[in-house]
């Protein structure tokens, strides 16, 4: 059997490596998605006081850090047993909003648009951001503007652009000025237009990628996000919904009984944990979260552009939208949703409002906080003793509960594009940019409590297996 | 090291080197790029002019300041002059605070900095 390796994976957060094996005959038999970098917060961070995790976790990631801090400061919250001030949730959800924009815009402009509009099989040389400026000036210059937007806001609203100091248990840090808020809400028409013209042109070169939309991904899964009373898209608070493939509900879920309905199994050929939907066990509970999850599971999206840009979304693919390919089209839905919530939450007058931070001392064993990361639910799990310091944490962060369905839609693609006996770089890369879709965040995702599983192959210079050890039991 | 000497010139000091930062080079008529390295000698600066990249060296996790350069002039149409001045630290193990070494380093870049900032033309 024959063994092709992609190593590394390009133009995605993190290191992974994905290893396709071939028959005698040629045609991929079965493909391995490896995840192989571990970070271990959880372990690491027991001991520590709770009232330190937001700050902790934020260091999980460069790009996602704003979800970890909200996820962690939620959890705080309930461990304190406080309601924050009605302004403080406003402001973080604002923060939020700037988070989702410019994640989402690095996504697509900076990692996924050099496939997307240069081609699959484009020269690989300039398959990436500089080729693309080289070709798509204006377009570079959008994306660029489009993601400093997002940090400006989070900077403005939070601190700082990356690891923010703002958001903390009970709140946020400070209350947000009138001048501030003015000077986002002047720069929000730009950064709509530039949301609108970059799915406007997504959607006319759509049809170029018939092959893609088939086979990157297209499979039923389970859909999981948050949803609000009425059932519209929630990012920051709210119920986890898990939709079935075909539309039906699942279940909906309070954030604190998560552990009832997701289940985590370690798989012995990557760092990375493959979450399942408990009543259904594992395999079979496969579920997608994400963008394309997150408007499969919600009714609608709740605000007027981005709901009119659903609609046309679910009238071309159906109401249950089952590509992969397709999370870059419900990115940029998203974007344009983010952008007008943003907005939304600014015009609020309360969101002036000078009481921002609720304080309180231990007052519950555990906490529990969840939010919609860009890549997905990202679930913060503490306990902890009588003097706040952490005794347990569980992280379920949002590319994880995309490792069963990331792992099949490599096998998907490879069986539709890698033809063993004529090797293109072409097929090879599409086996990459169907991880790209998911924008996974893999640094974030791999904290295996307890023993990792490891094995160590000895492999002579013809290939063979000399020896192998592994901790497996 | 770098950001202990961007807060004494007032400058910028960066996690890493991201696309959204051609805008603000675009702007410039000079740019000092300013880092540690560990093959420079403990207290010395090594000085390099920096041209925007030819080959397709893109911008990642690691972006490189000619991979910067490159993205302002495809993207801005601007190409500022540009140099790295390379600072030659004595311990990279996790601390806290400079070493004499580091200290004496960013001392010349400083001084170095100083002296072309007078020569660049306006």
């Amino acid at each position: 059997m024959r063994k092709i390796t992609i190593e590394p994976v390009s133009r995605i957060e993190g290191h992974a490596k994905i290893t396709i094996h071939l028959g005698a005959d040629g045609n991929v038999e079965r493909t391995q998605f490896h995840v192989t970098q571990v970070r271990g917060f959880e372990k690491f961070t027991e001991g520590r006081p709770y009232y330190e995790m937001p700050g902790i976790t934020a260091r999980i990631c460069g790009i996602c850090p704003v979800s970890h801090q909200l996820a962690s400061s939620k959890a705080c919250d309930a461990i304190m047993a406080v309601r924050i001030p009605p302004a403080a949730a406003l402001l973080r959800e604002a923060i939020h909003c700037g988070q989702m924009v410019q994640s989402h815009a690095l996504s697509f402009f900076h990692l996924s648009a050099p496939d997307l509009l240069l081609g699959m099989d484009s020269d690989p040389e300039k398959r990436n951001v500089l080729g693309l400026a080289e070709k798509h000036p204006d377009i570079a210059r959008d994306g660029i503007a489009l993601r400093k937007f997002g940090q400006t806001v989070i900077e403005r609203l939070a601190g700082e652009r990356i690891h923010p100091s703002g958001i903390v248990p009970g709140g946020v840090a400070k209350p947000l000025d009138a001048a501030v808020r003015d000077a986002i809400l002047k720069e929000l028409p730009d950064a709509r237009a530039i949301a609108w013209r970059t799915l406007d042109l997504f959607k006319c070169i759509l049809d170029g990628f018939p092959a893609e939309m088939a086979n990157f991904g297209k499979m039923p899964t389970m859909y999981a996000g948050l949803v609000g009373n009425a059932g519209q898209l929630r990012l920051y608070d709210g119920r986890i919904r898990f939709r079935n493939a075909d539309g039906s509900m699942a279940a909906e879920v309070d954030p604190p009984e998560y552990a009832s309905y997701i289940g985590e199994a370690a798989v012995s050929d990557s760092y990375l944990k493959a979450p399942y939907y408990k009543p259904l066990g594992y395999p079979a509970g496969i579920y997608r979260v994400g963008p394309l999850a997150r408007l499969n599971a919600a009714d609608r999206c709740g605000t007027e552009a981005a709901d009119a840009e659903l609609k046309e979304f679910r009238e071309r693919f159906g109401r249950m939208v089952d590509s992969s390919f397709h999370y870059h089209y419900a990115r940029l839905i998203e974007a344009i949703y983010c952008l007008e919530r943003l907005q939304e939450l600014l015009e609020t007058p309360s969101i002036l409002d000078r009481h921002v931070r609720a304080r309180a001392e231990v007052n519950a064993a555990e906490g529990v906080g969840v939010v919609e990361a860009p890549r997905g639910a990202l679930i913060h799990h503490y306990k902890v003793d009588d003097h706040g310091a952490i005794q347990w944490a569980n992280l379920i962060v949002a590319t994880g509960h995309n490792n069963l369905a990331i792992g099949r839609s490599v096998e998907q693609v490879s069986k539709a594009f890698v033809k063993g006996a004529r090797l293109e770089e072409g097929m090879l890369n599409r086996v990459s940019a169907v991880v790209r879709a998911y924008d996974p965040c893999l640094s974030c995702s791999t904290h295996a409590a307890g023993v990792a599983p490891l094995r160590i192959e000895l492999v002579g210079p013809g290939g063979e297996l000399l020896d192998e050890l592994s901790n497996e039991r | 090291m770098g950001p202990a000497a961007a807060q004494i010139l007032q400058g910028l000091a960066v996690h890493q080197l991201t696309p959204e930062l051609a805008e603000q080079l675009a702007g410039a008529r000079a740019v000092i790029f300013l880092d540690a390295d560990d093959g420079v000698p403990p207290g010395e600066i090594a000085v390099k002019k920096i041209e925007p990249s030819v080959s397709g060296a893109a911008i990642e996790h690691h972006a490189r300041p000619a991979a910067l350069l490159r993205l302002t002039r495809e993207v801005y149409g601007a190409s500022p002059d540009a140099w790295l001045i390379a600072m030659g630290g004595a311990n990279f193990e996790i601390g806290e605070g400079l070493s004499e070494m580091g200290k004496r380093a960013i001392s010349k870049a400083v001084a170095e900095i100083l002296r072309r900032v007078d020569r660049v033309p306006a």
